[in-house]
């Protein structure tokens, strides 16, 4: 008896360990979260291309969609939970993606081409993202004097400053969580974002070019009634002065207009 | 060192020699004795003489290795191939300024050799001194500032004898460097030889515009001449305006490693401005030519280009903003803000002095008409100027003026695009509508097929991009966002496309429609019709052709930023490939050159790549092996060599990119890191259509040029 106590301990711990974290309420949030955005995102897509895909060729007409609808599943995540969570979460999501999009597909490796489906989505939203986050954060880099965002640095200074976008990436947070770490990083400060945030002063970067606009409408709009209202008195086309350029591009303009019209009847 | 004393001494002379020009132009104009004034015009030959000497002995210094020049051994050294040496002259701030004085002074001279004949008109002659006055006061302040920072200063011997034991450079008996600091290595590039000279004959050009248009509010003579006789000089500055401005892009392109060519740097953002208010006194000029009203507009214009070339060589020189290309600021800026207030307050008085004489004697007629579409035109131009000057001293702005930490480079875009749009729509319609006025009848006859012609081909484009996978989301595309579009997006891509193709159409149109003319009325054949209708109105086709030389690099710029492929930082060893578009890219050999010799003052580490279609067209995973990832299988493309050279002086590695240019895109490698290990640190782009953006400045170029020619009388419309 004594011999077989030390198993069958053992095997109730693994039993018990494995129900308490099953039972976790981190597991919870997470299998509810894969739910709710499969519920959300992944079921609707995959109703909608029910009958569709066929080929992977044919799935390709989706690739674009498939994009969105992963970089949508990285939004909705960071919305339910924490960010170590968040890749998990996406992941688990995408496995879900993957499996109703093999169901779809035909051919003998069904699972093989939806994986491929969903890692060039992945990489074409990850270059997006890349490309939207590095035209968003001015490089740091001392000679640049904060002058280009690091998309115009490719410095080796820069790297590190683009390998943390990239780690942040990777780690789950959003573009806008990025920038606001990058905000707050020891090196960044507010000046870190290429697109000033619109309030406070900087609000008058915004609104001074269409301030612009404005008078320039306004001049426009002036100079028009000005020679709308006063221009045919004082319009004399063979006054002095005037030039004989006006008065020959008169008669010119008019026989031009006289020879197309000729042409047209 | 005696040569170098002697180029000091002809800049005094030079220098001296313009208040001589100066009291002679006034004298002229006081006693309306013509021997002044022909003894002015012969002053700015010897001037020319004078300044080219001054600068070749500063180029005999760098040529013949005098170290102990304080710039010369800043911006050269031993091992620098000579036309690298030659270029020094312009390397820095000192230098730039004799480079700048000398261009003046040879613009100056063009201008006085052009009095031999312009003279003849009693106008010509009556303005001639003015011009000189103007010329002489201009290129008095930059022989001045050149004086004041000397480019001929020889270091005193314990600052040698300090250089020469903290660099470990030899020095001969008398204790002269043997060798220099060296040329900043972003500069060792063949575009540093040709934009700064393009560019700086684009920027002081515009002095002779200027002081044939100060020569007239001075001498009150407001008429048709001093605008016919700018136009020509307006053009060939713009010319070279334009060039220098695209030039420094491509540099830009080629050097920097980011694939990219305009970051709105406020240095690349200062060359821009002159070259808008420019381009708008190049249309507005031509109302004023043919319905003679805007003519204080043009004067206001050309008074403003100028203004702005100093401006932006304040801006470049005076350190008063960051940026990467500004050289090193001092007690200059002063001079610049101390001249700029005079200009501007001088031409402000005279402008008002002289505002009765510059009303036209005629009116806009209606809204639909030519000089109203070139009035927008211009507004437009003025207000982007105005937008740039003011979102580069935005940071300066909002931080002394409101305390805010902001950077904007990426406001730029967001804000600017818009105008563009509007602009490159007005650059379609303007030479469409008529003079004057335009009737219904004749809009619909020259909008229809154009109109058509441009919606079929935004279907065509958004087509084509379903069939290459390239569209978005109907969200993507429809939705306009200022930020952060999606390539396929219809705001910019479909809009900017759709605007550039209604350029070509339009001129297309007024070809087609000036040669059915021709072929019906005059019986000519097509060939003829042809020739005979570009030929006898050049400057009214060759702007046409500046138009679709516009057209192209906006097609350019859309598609190259818009579907660039970007492979940043990707590790890859020997053997490996890196995918990129439909290629493979893979490093094949490894080569070092640890010894830097002559012509070459750097250790080379360079790279060949082997770029190839990709055999399977499926994604390959970064740093899969050749032989693995079909990499060695696939159809030969082409073979790069991108390197990376290090500077022992400075202690610096700088890469030098690797461009495969294909009709459609190009192959873009930059290969900035590499380690013990073999690993190589790429950044690898295929960027679309950048062929487009070179075509276009081609197209622009001949197309201006071709309108300057003297071939033809100003002659207007279709049947001449």
């Amino acid at each position: 008896m004594k011999a077989l106590f030390f198993p069958f301990s053992l095997l109730v711990w693994v039993f018990l360990a494995r129900a308490t974290v099953a039972q976790a309420p981190g597991d919870s949030v997470m299998a509810s979260g894969v739910e709710v955005i499969s519920g959300e995102l992944v079921d609707p897509f995959l109703a909608k291309v029910k009958g569709r895909l066929g080929l992977l060729e044919s799935a390709k007409a989706y690739k674009e969609v498939l994009r969105v609808l992963v970089g949508d599943v990285d939004i909705r995540a960071a919305a339910l939970a924490a960010p170590a969570s968040r890749p998990t979460m996406a992941r688990k999501v995408r496995e879900k993606l993957i499996a109703g999009l093999a169901g779809e597909l035909a051919g003998t490796d069904a699972k093989a081409s939806a994986e491929r489906l969903v890692e060039i989505a992945l990489e074409r939203n990850r270059e997006m993202r890349t490309s939207h986050l590095h035209s968003s954060i001015i490089c740091w880099c001392p000679k640049e004097n904060w002058t280009l965002t690091l998309t115009g640095c490719a410095r080796e200074c820069a790297n590190g400053q683009k390998g943390l976008v990239r780690q942040w990436m990777d780690d789950g947070y959003t573009d806008e969580e990025i920038i606001a770490k990058m905000v707050a990083h020891p090196l960044g400060g507010p000046k870190v974002r290429a697109l000033p945030v619109a309030e406070g002063a900087n609000l008058i970067g915004y609104a001074f070019p269409f301030a612009l606009l404005v008078l320039a409408v306004f001049l426009v709009g002036w100079f028009l009634r000005l020679i709308t209202r006063g221009g045919k008195e004082r319009a004399s086309p063979g006054s002095p002065g005037s030039g004989t350029q006006g008065v020959r591009d008169q008669a010119l303009g008019d026989q031009i207009e006289k020879e197309l019209e000729e042409m047209e009847n | 060192m005696e040569v170098l004393q002697f180029g000091r001494a002809l800049l005094f002379l030079g220098t001296c020699l313009t208040v001589v020009i100066f009291l002679l132009a006034l004298l002229g104009i006081i006693t309306r004795d013509r021997r002044f004034v022909l003894s002015a015009r012969t002053g700015f030959y010897g001037l020319l003489v004078i300044i080219a000497g001054s600068a070749g002995c500063l180029i005999y210094g760098f040529v013949s290795g005098q170290y102990s020049n304080e710039y010369i051994y800043n911006y050269s050294e031993k091992l620098l191939p000579t036309g690298f040496k030659v270029a020094g002259l312009w390397a820095g701030l000192d230098g730039s300024l004799l480079f700048w004085t000398l261009v003046l002074s040879a613009w100056s001279a063009a201008a006085a050799l052009q009095h031999r004949w312009s003279a003849r008109h009693p106008t010509g002659r009556r303005l001639e001194p003015y011009v000189y006055l103007v010329l002489a006061v201009v290129t008095f302040f930059f022989c001045l500032i050149t004086w004041n920072e000397n480019p001929f200063s020889v270091m005193p011997l314990d600052q040698r004898l300090r250089l020469a034991g903290t660099h470990s450079i030899g020095t001969d008996t008398s204790g002269n460097l043997l060798d220099g600091a060296g040329l900043n290595q972003q500069l060792v590039n063949y575009w540093f030889v040709i934009h700064p000279p393009t560019l700086y004959m684009g920027f002081v050009g515009f002095t002779i515009p200027f002081a044939f248009a100060m020569a007239a509010l001075l001498a009150g003579e407001l008429g048709d001449y001093w605008i016919r006789i700018i136009r020509r000089w307006t053009m060939v500055t713009w010319i070279f305006l334009t060039s220098g401005v695209i030039l420094g892009g491509l540099w830009a392109y080629r050097q920097l490693g980011w694939g990219g060519y305009w970051a709105w740097d406020p240095v690349e953002n200062a060359s821009f401005l002159p070259w808008c208010t420019g381009t708008a006194f190049l249309h507005s000029v031509m109302i004023q030519e043919r319905r003679d009203i805007l003519k204080g507009w043009n004067v206001f214009l050309i008074l403003l280009t100028f203004f702005l070339t100093i401006v932006a060589t304040w801006m470049t020189r005076s350190g008063v903003v960051d940026s990467v290309h500004a050289f090193a600021g001092g007690d200059i800026g002063i001079w610049f803000q101390g001249f700029l207030f005079f200009i501007a307050a001088v031409a402000v008085f005279l402008f008002f002095f002289r505002f009765r004489s510059l009303r036209g004697t005629q009116r806009l007629e209606s809204v639909l008409s030519r000089e109203a579409a070139f009035f927008i035109n211009n507004l437009i131009l003025v207000l982007i100027a105005a937008i740039i000057f003011f979102l580069s001293f935005y940071d300066k702005i909002s931080h002394d003026w409101f305390g805010v930490d902001a950077k904007n480079p990426g406001m730029f875009n967001v804000v600017v695009t818009p105008f563009f749009a509007v602009l490159l729509f007005l650059t379609a319609v303007g030479p469409s509508l008529g003079w004057v006025k335009t009737s219904p009848s004749s809009l619909r006859r020259n909008f229809f097929a154009p109109l058509l012609a441009t919606a079929l081909f935004t279907v065509g484009v958004y087509v084509f991009l379903y069939w290459r996978g390239l569209m978005g989301t109907w969200e993507e595309v429809l939705v306009p966002r200022l930020h952060n579009q999606h390539p396929s997006a219809f705001y910019p891509t479909g809009l900017f496309l759709a605007l550039a193709f209604f350029i070509f159409a339009t001129v297309f149109s007024e070809f087609f429609r000036g040669m059915k003319s021709r072929v019906k009325f005059r019986k000519e054949d097509v060939g003829t019709a042809f020739f005979n209708l570009v030929g006898r109105n050049n400057r009214r086709y060759g702007g046409y052709l500046v138009h679709v030389g516009i057209a192209i690099l906006t097609m350019g710029i859309i598609v190259s930023s818009m579907f660039k492929i970007k492979k940043e930082q990707v590790s890859v060893r020997v053997g490996e490939s890196v995918e990129i578009g439909p290629y493979l890219v893979t490093p094949v050999k490894q080569d070092f050159n640890a010894v830097p010799q002559v012509g070459q003052p750097y250790k080379l580490d360079e790279v060949l790549f082997r770029v190839t279609r990709n055999p399977t067209g499926l994604p390959v995973a970064h740093g899969v092996a050749a032989h693995e990832g079909a990499g060695g299988s696939g159809e030969f493309v082409a073979e790069l060599k991108a390197e990376r050279r290090f500077y022992p002086k400075s202690g610096t590695w700088i890469s030098e990119v690797s461009i495969h240019r294909r009709l459609l895109e190009d192959i873009y490698i930059y290969y900035p890191d590499g380690d013990q290990e073999g690993n190589l640190y790429l950044t690898v782009f295929l960027n679309p259509l950048m062929i487009f953006i070179y075509l276009g400045w081609f197209t622009m170029l001949g197309g201006a040029i071709f309108a300057v020619l003297p071939i033809s009388g100003n002659k207007v419309g279709l049947s001449e």
